[in-house]
């Protein structure tokens, strides 16, 4: 029985999809494991983003800027113009950030689907939520307490997500650690007692 | 039973490198406890040490060994004691004109992967090389166990 198991060939196109994805057997494999799509098989979780979705990301994320911009230039205040770009282009950048999580996400189209309906709920429904705080931006601006307030918060929010994100990271790491142990200790087992057979052949 | 140590060797005289893979397995201490990290920073201490490895990590530009095409030639003597892996800093256009590493490092001296260099700059790079690890390790175990044709073509 096999412990792995690799597609050797370097398939464009979807590779997602296990009808489309050629399987060959692990002796056609014994060539170049560095260069083939097949090593992501046996990803403890696949972390690769296709093309699409990066486009996806980036045209969402650039969505959530350029709405929530447009928003407040309707409103023509400049001073909170400032506040309504950092907030779309930090959203922006989240999104972007959560949806490259490749490193998160197991892709599929349900995956993809969800990022668009995330991307258009972001540019629509952010700057809308932003307009509702905008006499709360107004006040912020002007009182230095509410402003450090704001600081705090977002700084808190910031570290919650990030600390959050590479907690997920450390722990895809030690997936791949768990398996590189288990492999390196039945080998070590196997290897060591080929090789004491080989020395006393007589056991 | 108790768990058997694995040791990998690697044979590198870039401390960057060598830097680089121990930082990761210090930080998955815990989990990779059964593993010990051996490193030789020349051929022929490296030669020295495979007899104990169960994975040896080979640089192609060594202090002793500054010709890649000499080092190459020694992976078929050390793949005797345990799988290959060949690290370089060489891109594989550039070498040589007519053959790549890859072909010339995996199809032809029994390696089991070529990693490049450049691809260690990056997380994923790091986990290619883990990967290739854990890939070489099983296949040395599954060659063992049902012998060699169990992988032979045809």
């Amino acid at each position: 029985m096999l412990d792995i198991a690799f597609t050797g060939a370097r398939s464009r196109g979807n590779t997602r999809s296990p009808q489309k994805r050629p399987r060959t057997g692990l002796a056609e494999t014994s060539t170049i494991l560095c260069n083939s799509n097949a090593m992501r098989d046996i990803l403890p979780i696949q972390r690769h983003m296709s093309f699409h979705a990066t486009i996806q990301s980036v045209l969402a994320a650039g969505g959530v800027v350029i709405t929530g911009a447009a928003t407040v230039a309707v409103s023509q205040n400049i001073g909170v113009f400032t506040a309504f770009v950092a907030m779309g282009a930090a959203a922006g950048v989240f999104y972007s950030f959560l949806a490259k999580g490749g490193g998160l996400l197991v892709e599929n189209r349900r995956t993809v689907k969800a990022r668009i309906i995330v991307g258009m709920i972001g540019g629509i429904g952010l700057p809308r939520l932003g307009e509702l705080f905008l006499p709360w931006f107004r006040q912020i601006t002007l009182d230095p307490i509410l402003l450090i307030m704001a600081g705090f918060a977002c700084a808190w929010l910031s570290y919650s997500i990030g600390h959050a994100v590479f907690q997920k990271l450390d722990k895809r790491e030690n997936a791949i650690a768990a398996t590189l142990a288990r492999a390196a200790e039945k080998s070590a087992r196997i290897q060591d007692d080929a090789s004491t057979q080989r020395e006393n052949p007589d056991n | 039973m108790p768990a058997r140590n694995a040791r990998i060797l690697i044979i590198e005289d870039e401390k960057g490198i060598v830097l680089a893979i121990d930082g990761w397995f210090r930080h998955h201490s815990k989990t990779l406890s059964g593993i010990v990290l051996d490193h030789a920073p020349d051929l022929a201490s490296g030669m020295d040490r495979a007899k104990d490895a169960h994975l040896i990590i080979l640089d192609l530009t060594l202090p002793d060994s500054q010709d890649p095409m000499e080092t190459l030639k020694r992976i078929p003597e050390l793949r005797q004691r345990a799988p290959v892996l060949v690290l370089t800093g060489r891109e594989d256009s550039d070498f040589p004109p007519d053959r790549n590493i890859t072909v010339l490092g995996v199809s032809e001296y029994g390696a089991e992967a070529v990693l490049f260099k450049s691809m260690m700059q990056s997380p994923e790079g790091m986990d290619w090389l883990i990967l290739s690890m854990q890939a070489a390790l099983l296949r040395r175990a599954y060659v063992l166990k049902h012998g060699p044709e169990a992988i032979a073509p045809n």
